[in-house]
């Protein structure tokens, strides 16, 4: 029988958390009702993770999410996951946290600079990382067109991942003015560091 | 169009430049000054024109001789130009 989870009137990303928790305990025949379209984002993005299907209704004063009771061809993609969770290990793996809207303390002008050209030179790199994460006043950088969303979108296409802050963006009054990346939360950024080889702040 | 690079001998005049490009509406790129290339700042301006004429001179009136220009070459390399044509 579904296990029906009630993520109504719960904060991000309490929702994802409870929703992870279940399918942590092998417990995959579950669905979840949320209020809002963050959640339902990340509840999409951990069904990925977890290679299960999800289905999304719309329910009165929200939605409902019902994730399929086992993870789809389970043991063929183990075994190609772990072969590429090796590569990516082997190959270094590197995330980098953006949590200003500049390089180091000092001078706002040149550390602004210095973003701009920490950027641009990740981009042009061979080796993008896998995630770029943006937090506090870093997720400014993203919210105007220029060299840095620029180069943000070169990096996406590269294969990086953009995960911003919500609760930033929701701080600074800046959800609607998001130019790149895909909003996220804590909890998705925290994951992405510790699977990360290693983490690069700037 | 040929890809253009302005190195500065102080950061002062890197960052005067670029603030002054940005008010112009000049399109460029601040970029990291290849290590090949000497220059006193490591801030360089990267920006792509038929006609550099333009920058060269905004760049003159805030930073004078401080400055050296390079074109890209084909192979990826940068040459140095005089400034004589400013």
């Amino acid at each position: 029988m579904t296990k029906l989870l009630d993520g109504f009137g719960k904060a991000c990303p309490q929702p994802l958390v409870m929703a992870k928790k279940e399918l942590e305990q092998g417990n995959y025949d579950i669905a979840i009702q949320v209020d809002n379209e963050m959640a339902v984002k990340n509840i999409t993005r951990l069904a990925q993770k977890y290679s299960l299907s999800l289905s999304c209704e719309e329910i009165v004063g929200g939605w409902l999410l019902t994730f399929s009771d086992a993870p789809h061809d389970k043991g063929a993609e183990t075994s190609t996951l772990l072969m590429e969770e090796n590569w990516q290990v082997s190959s270094g793996s590197y995330a980098v946290f953006i949590g200003k809207d500049c390089v180091g303390a000092g001078d706002a002008e040149l550390g602004y600079n210095l973003m701009k050209m920490a950027i641009f030179t990740l981009s042009e790199g061979d080796a993008v990382p896998t995630s770029l994460l943006f937090m506090n006043t870093g997720v400014k950088l993203l919210c105007e067109e220029g060299q840095i969303v620029e180069c943000v979108r070169v990096l996406e296409k590269k294969g990086s991942e953009v995960l911003v802050c919500g609760t930033c963006l929701d701080f600074y009054g800046l959800k609607d003015s998001l130019k790149v990346g895909e909003v996220s939360n804590m909890y998705d950024i925290l994951t992405r560091m510790q699977e990360a080889t290693k983490v690069i702040t700037l | 169009m040929a890809i253009y690079l302005l190195l500065f001998d102080s950061t002062h005049a890197a960052l005067s430049v670029s603030k002054e490009f940005d008010t112009q509406g000049l399109s460029y790129y601040s970029v990291a000054a290849p290590a090949s290339l000497r220059a006193g700042c490591g801030i360089a301006l990267r920006f792509q024109s038929d006609d550099p004429t333009k920058y060269l001179q905004l760049a003159y009136l805030y930073v004078g001789d401080a400055m050296q220009l390079y074109v890209r070459s084909e192979s990826g390399g940068y040459t140095p130009l005089d400034n004589t044509h400013i």
